[in-house]
């Protein structure tokens, strides 16, 4: 595992996975060579074509008017060519590696690309105006048909190469069909030039090509690299089209040099958590065809070479020595570091815990998209401030959700295909997403039953109890604006608010039978739902927690039936009872309660008293005489009581 | 009825008693706070004073003996009862309704719960970011080849330049911008990809990111430190296994396979196995040494610190040790799956 993933696709063909960064030097046959010459400990056979053929040609110009975006051209002119089929070793070759052969000279420009990772191209010399070869912007009325014959419109920001008159190829990318070479070429330039990554990455996805010449130039390769590939492609190609090298011309005005880069033993055994000997780095580094000089015993000055563009730094080259010794033979060592406990996050300590609260209690956590589409902004009425995707995956997933309900109602019509409705309770605990990138943690649940509504109550009460949360009370549904939309969607005479003190911390209700209808469910059902800021509720939530002793005094209990007018609250009730009872009233326990024409449609509520005091035993007379206060109270708000 | 006539009725009664319920009934009538005898006891205030005594013993006597014989009768019945009310053991069990947690929660909470025992803080990031914290913090400019490695779902209007995080890894930044090395932190969280959803792949995941960062920490604390977690978390002994890879913001960058639980040895070609195919590893992380760029951008010296970072799948290591085939069941709010856990 030193390199690349590599695959066994036929009997003499290997696939690597190329890592972005090494496209420069590994898009190549010669860049793997390299690789696997490094790792097996081989010497690489230097190949030798350096016959100087750069002497100057009077008939070929060559004019870069766009040095930014031009790093490096040669053009070699080759005159009196045959072109013809390729050999059958050349064309073999080309299809193994996926290319279609086309003819012998363009196959060469191929062949040396997959060889060397370095493009080229050919263009036929007498099809080009004045001689005259000028690499620059192309003009906004300009344009261009590909070798794909197809017409591609220009503009300023598109690098080309052009004759004296018009365009000839778009650079890095593509040749033109005006310049292209078939079987009546006598003449050709063959052109190994390096253009600016940036530019060619973004012609490329302007105008939607993608070829093997761009994707090597997109990720940027060495320019020192025309050198070697244009000799061989020059001389192969002479070789066999008999064609004769007629001079040529070379621009480079800014060479690309190698970089020093100082490397200290002692860091890179810090940063492998290992000792390699200095002798068996230095090999490594040379095996990758990397100068090195040894300043001082425990410093190395390191040359990389220029086709190395992924290379700059010390710990570049602590990857290079890193990856080719074998990571697998790095043994591990926990590190040593100050012993300390971590900070307990509360946030999400609390958060757990509403989560098991609610487990406890019988409800199944749900993980839903973080998305809702087009109809269910329709149905919830979440028209205002939707955040919406720029490149959704589809119209289902064009917003962000506001709230949970939407998706947990879905999750309720799909789960009633396979189970009861007593079955299915859920919660979730996810973000939702208002306009302004506004995010936050909410904490949302849905629940069928036939008591829906005050199983859910009982159940928040007692997660909220749980998290050390007092003062929890609820109040009649008002249109807040706070709370985004979800008011709107319960029963209007079943609707909640949930308030900690004087804190909205969400909402408690059912869901209206309109929404069920519209989300496919059967509106006899029950479907309870509430919905909290998780975030406030943690800021209220405390540990704390105060053993209180029970009263070692027997406690009196008594029974008081109130009848009430309906619309009679059984909060406002509990209030005054309580009040009046006072402190010795421990506990107020509604067991009972009906309406109807038995009690002459009044409500009737059946409540448990319970008088215990922590200093004595209370005598009858006592209790006789606060249970006659309560009854007083009662009755002076117009209630009849029974005992 | 006077009392003698009471016993005799009495015993024969008790003798006709053949359930449990006709037992309950007799004693009620009979030994019960209502019953005859007690009736009888209370009747003696009726009596004159001298033979209250002995009639009052005569009583008690009785009372006795039938007490007595009531407990062997009671015993008898309960053995008859027993055979003849027939309770069938082989019943199923009453389902009470139980509620779950998603197995991504239980899967996350047992991965936090790793690394705060090697003291690892738990850090959160929001999941709408910003362009900055997503790429160019994490060396990874724009217009640069690296941004096309993530698919990226970016919010109207695009010139805000939001967009859902593709990673946990801008954590790492905003955690360094407001703390002092040295530190090591995890940060769970749900992250979005803008490709096609199938068994293996999915637009919406989660990743839980490690950054561990002091003056020495190396290559070989990193692999010592997930080879503790990989053995907590499968409960045996994994081996890791690092193959170099690129990511901007790690330099060295790897991918981290551990060696399938289904084989004993790792590296079996043979093996047709359907978690790693036969290749004895599975890959489930990314992973590499802090970026000095990373470091700088976050307002440290990359001279003074070094550190590992890594992100790893919550899905994938659930669907490894669980078995699940289907990545789309995580997020299918189906109570067949979910009640599975």
């Amino acid at each position: 595992m030193h390199s690349f993933e590599t695959n066994v696709v036929a009997p003499m063909i290997l696939e690597a996975d190329i890592l972005p960064n090494r496209a420069p030097d590994c898009l190549s046959h010669l860049g793997l060579v390299r690789e696997i010459c490094a790792i097996l400990g081989f010497k690489r056979r230097r190949t030798g074509y350096l016959r100087r053929l750069m002497s100057k040609s009077s008939e070929l110009k060559i004019i870069i008017d766009a040095p930014d975006l031009c790093l490096r051209y040669q053009g070699i002119a080759i005159k009196n060519i045959k072109i013809a089929s390729s050999p059958k070793w050349l064309a073999r070759k080309l299809e193994d590696c996926g290319l279609r052969p086309i003819n012998n000279a363009v196959d060469i420009t191929n062949y040396v690309m997959l060889e060397y990772g370095q493009p080229l191209h050919v263009f036929d010399f007498d099809k080009i105006n004045e001689s005259k070869i000028i690499v620059r912007r192309a003009r906004k009325e300009e344009d261009l048909i590909t070798l794909d014959n197809k017409k591609r419109d220009l503009d300023e920001s598109i690098l080309v190469i052009a004759d004296a008159e018009k365009p000839i190829a778009l650079a890095g990318i593509m040749g033109g069909e005006n310049t292209a070479v078939d079987e009546k070429t006598a003449n050709i330039i063959l052109e190994i030039a390096n253009f600016d990554s940036a530019s060619i990455l973004r012609t490329s996805k302007k105008l939607g090509i993608r070829t093997e010449s761009s994707i090597r130039f997109e990720k940027g390769i060495d320019p020192n690299l025309v050198s070697l590939a244009g000799q061989r492609a020059a001389s192969l190609i002479c070789q066999l089209t008999k064609g004769k090298i007629a001079g040529g011309v070379d621009i480079y005005p800014k060479k690309n040099l190698p970089k020093k880069i100082f490397l200290d033993i002692d860091y890179l055994y810090g940063f492998l958590g290992m000792e390699i000997s200095p002798k068996e780095i230095i090999d490594i580094l040379r095996s990758l065809e990397f100068g090195v000089e040894k300043k001082t015993i425990k410093k190395l000055l390191v040359t990389a070479p220029t086709f190395r563009q992924d290379i700059s730094s010390a710990q570049d080259l602590i990857e290079e020595i890193g990856r080719i010794f074998g990571y697998e033979k790095i043994l591990p060592v926990m590190p040593a570091v100050i012993l300390g406990a971590p900070e307990r996050n509360d946030e999400l300590f609390y958060e757990n815990q509403l989560r098991q609260g609610l487990v406890k209690r019988g409800l199944t956590e749900v993980f839903n998209y973080s998305f809702i589409g087009e109809k269910e902004a329709e149905i919830f009425g979440y028209k205002d401030s939707l955040v919406e995707i720029y490149n959704p995956v589809s119209v289902e997933q064009k917003y962000l959700r506001p709230s949970l309900l939407p998706n947990l109602l879905k999750n309720v019509k799909s789960n009633l295909r396979f189970f009861n409705p007593e079955q299915i309770k859920l919660f979730e605990a996810g973000r939702v997403f208002f306009e302004k990138n506004r995010e936050q943690k909410r904490l949302a649940g849905i629940y069928l039953a036939k008591e829906c509504f005050l199983e859910l109550k009982g159940i928040l009460d007692g997660v909220l109890n749980d998290l050390g949360v007092s003062d929890i009370w609820y109040d009649d549904a008002v249109f807040e604006k706070e709370i985004i939309g979800d008011f709107k969607n319960f029963q209007p005479d079943r609707a909640a608010q949930i308030k900690i003190g004087n804190d909205l911390i969400g909402c408690l209700g059912e869901i209206n039978l309109n929404i069920l209808n519209q989300t496919g469910i059967n509106p006899e059902i029950r479907v309870g739902f509430f919905d909290c800021d998780l975030e406030k509720i943690i800021r209220l939530a405390t540990e704390e927690k105060i053993y209180t002793a029970p009263s070692k005094y027997p406690a009196i209990v008594r029974d008081l039936s109130v009848l009430a007018e309906p619309e009679t609250k059984i909060e406002r009730v509990l209030n005054i009872l309580e009040t009046a009872g006072g402190e010795l009233l421990r506990d107020i326990d509604l067991f009972d309660w009906y309406e109807g024409e038995e009690v002459g449609d009044k409500k009737s509520l059946n409540f448990r008293l319970i008088f215990q005091s922590d200093e004595k035993t209370l005598s009858d007379s006592e209790v006789n005489k606060l249970q006659e206060k309560i009854i007083k109270a009662a009755e002076d708000e117009g209630w009849e009581v029974r005992k | 009825m006077d009392f003698d006539s009471l016993k005799k009725t009495a015993f024969d009664e008790i003798k006709q008693i053949k359930s449990a319920k006709e037992l309950a009934n007799f004693r009620i009538k009979y030994l019960g706070r209502k019953g005859k005898i007690t009736g009888f006891l209370k009747d003696l205030v009726n009596l004159p004073v001298e033979e209250r005594r002995d009639e009052g013993k005569k009583i008690n006597i009785f009372k006795k003996e039938l007490e007595e014989f009531f407990k062997e009768v009671q015993k008898k019945t309960r053995q008859i009862s027993d055979k003849k009310d027939f309770f069938d053991i082989t019943a199923p069990g009453k389902k009470i309704l139980i509620g779950h947690l998603h197995i991504l929660t239980q899967v996350r909470r047992r991965i936090e719960e790793i690394f705060e025992r090697m003291g690892f803080s738990v850090a959160e990031g929001p999941e709408t970011e910003t362009e900055y914290y997503n790429f160019d913090a994490l060396n990874i400019p724009a217009n640069h080849p690296a941004r096309d490695l993530w698919d990226t779902f970016w919010l109207e209007p695009i010139s805000g330049k939001l967009l859902l995080r593709t990673h946990t890894s801008p954590v790492q930044i905003r955690y360094m911008e407001n703390h002092q090395p040295p530190l090591r932190i995890i940060a769970p969280g749900r992250c979005f990809r803008h490709e096609a959803t199938d068994a293996g792949h999915d637009v919406q995941f989660h990743q839980v990111e490690g950054l561990m960062v002091d003056k020495n920490i190396s290559i070989s604390n990193f692999k010592a430190i997930l080879r503790q977690f990989f053995k907590f978390f499968f409960g045996r002994e994994v081996e890791l296994r690092l193959r170099p890879s690129y990511f901007p913001f790690v330099e060295p960058g790897f991918e981290v396979d551990i060696s399938c639980p289904k084989h004993s040895s790792a590296g079996l070609e043979q093996v047709k196995c359907s978690l790693c195919g036969g290749t004895g590893y599975l890959e489930v992380m990314g992973a590499g040494m802090v970026h000095p760029n990373v470091f700088r951008t976050a307002g440290h010296n990359p001279d003074d610190w070094q550190g590992f970072a890594f992100g790893l799948g919550v899905e994938r290591l659930a669907m490894i040790k669980y078995k699940i085939n289907d990545i789309r069941l995580f997020h299918s709010g189906d109570l067949r799956f979910l009640k599975q856990f």
